[in-house]
């Protein structure tokens, strides 16, 4: 949206009910955002409309299968691994992916194996087995 | 006392003063009505110390306000000394021997204060979209036949706007929206300009400008003057013949004059004053030989009071280049 007879364009949430008092009301609540104030009398225009629209994709809410390991062979063993922001090898556990009970929290540095990949987290990061089986990993 | 600033302070500050008028200018672009604004950068933004002298200037601006705003901001001063300022204030002008040299041009500056101490103008000259008066005519006479003319008046007179001002000047212009956005663009312009400054100064502990402004000038003025240190003394003379008006040719001459580190410009012999609207006011043509010394000896120079110092012009009263008499024509393109 801007003021007609302007070249530039602001960009403007619409309010929920789109009446002309409540678009003028968001409109120059933006741009007094950006500019500090308004041209008194100068008349607004649309430039642009955009709708967005979100809606689940079709096959998404899926869930995980993983096969299950017995849980007390979690711990596969420690091996040296190489981390380039350390600048050095650091001992480190290795973790059976399929073993690990949802909810439980491992400190990094760790390896997380599986069939098809292996995940590395680094020694400033924390790891946990979320509800579904996925792991998240977060930065200390 | 008076402070110092190491070389890594003055640079992040003086950074921040170019920033901070690049970013007026830049919303400037973006809420004017107008093609002159948006398209040709017909207008700059200035910072300027409580005294009227440049500090920082928008990089992106025509050369000629390089030289005028400033001097401009220093005639509001005098029309309207510190004691009758007041935070909120917004001072308007476009008198052609106070600010341009043609009536389009409408000046625009603001006082600011911090702890109630006037510290600071934020400026901008901007070429309106119309003035009223003949249109891009070399025709008019007299200035009274180039447009409105607005003496130094406060268009806001402490946030409050002079609501008969502007029904005046809508009335008087062809394009009253347009005129009168442009005017409220320069003035969100002069607010940005207030409200960095101020977090600056907040963020430095700076009391007020008179320190930096000293360092920033002084260094440019060194500059300034080192670059026409190493030019060869003497007198340069050249005249330049245009086409005039009315089949009768107008003749420039100029005489300039390296003497160590300062330059002489001289525009004795020039041809008289014209009646019809060619003629330049004394306020551009500083402007204009300020820009062209620049260039041609110190182009990456930021643009501040310092680097005109060494600058000295001179020019018979009533040459077609120069008009110093109230109530002629005058308008430069």
């Amino acid at each position: 949206m801007r003021y007609i007879g302007q070249g530039s364009e602001i960009t403007v949430v619409l309010p929920p009910e789109l009446t002309e008092g409540a678009v003028k009301v968001a409109f120059e609540a933006a741009y007094k955002a950006l500019f500090a104030r308004v041209p008194p009398g100068a008349a607004i225009q649309f430039v642009a409309l955009r709708l967005s629209v979100s809606a689940p994709m079709p096959g998404t809410g899926g869930e995980l299968e993983l096969p299950r390991h017995a849980s007390d062979n979690a711990l596969k063993g420690t091996r040296p691994v190489f981390f380039p922001d350390e600048g050095k090898t650091l001992p480190t556990r290795v973790w059976d992916r399929y073993a690990l009970e949802p909810g439980v929290s491992i400190d990094g540095p760790a390896v997380f194996e599986e069939n098809e990949s292996t995940f590395i987290v680094g020694p400033n990061a924390t790891a946990r087995l979320l509800p579904d089986g996925s792991i998240l990993a977060e930065a200390n | 006392m008076s402070r110092t600033f190491d070389a890594i302070e003055l640079e992040l500050l003086w950074r921040r003063l170019i920033s901070l008028v690049d970013e007026a200018a830049a919303a400037m672009v973006r809420t004017s009505f107008s093609t002159l604004v948006r398209e040709s950068y017909d207008f700059s933004c200035v910072v300027t110390d409580a005294t009227g002298q440049s500090l920082v200037q928008a990089s992106e601006s025509i050369p000629s306000f390089i030289g005028t705003l400033p001097e401009t901001v220093k005639h509001f001063l005098r029309h309207f000394p510190e004691d009758q300022l007041s935070p909120g204030d917004v001072l308007i002008t476009n008198d052609i021997w106070l600010g341009t040299g043609h009536l389009p041009d409408v000046t625009l500056a603001k006082p600011i204060f911090r702890n109630g101490r006037l510290i600071a103008f934020s400026a901008t000259t901007a070429h309106v979209p119309d003035i009223g008066g003949k249109i891009r005519s070399p025709e008019p006479r007299e200035v009274f036949e180039e447009g409105l003319q607005i003496p130094p008046m406060k268009m806001m007179a402490a946030g409050k706007t002079d609501e008969t001002l502007v029904a005046l000047i809508r009335k008087n212009v062809r394009t009253p929206d347009q005129t009168m956005g442009d005017l409220y663009a320069q003035i969100v312009a002069l607010d940005l300009m207030e409200d960095r400054l101020l977090v600056l100064m907040e963020n430095y502990g700076l009391p007020d400008l008179t320190d930096l402004a000293r360092e920033i000038q002084g260094r440019c003025e060194a500059a300034m003057r080192a670059a026409i240190r190493e030019l060869p003394d003497g007198t340069y003379r050249s005249e330049l013949k245009t086409d005039g008006i009315m089949d009768k040719p107008i003749t420039i001459r100029m005489a300039l004059t390296i003497k160590g580190d300062e330059i002489l410009i001289d525009f004795a012999g020039t041809d008289a004053q014209v009646d019809r609207a060619i003629n330049c006011a004394m306020c551009y043509t500083n402007a204009m030989c300020m820009y062209g010394v620049k260039v041609c000896t110190n182009s990456s120079l930021p643009n501040n009071e310092g680097a005109w110092r060494p600058i000295t012009l001179t020019a018979p009263p009533a040459a077609s280049s120069i008009r110093n008499s109230p109530r002629r024509v005058a308008r430069a393109c």
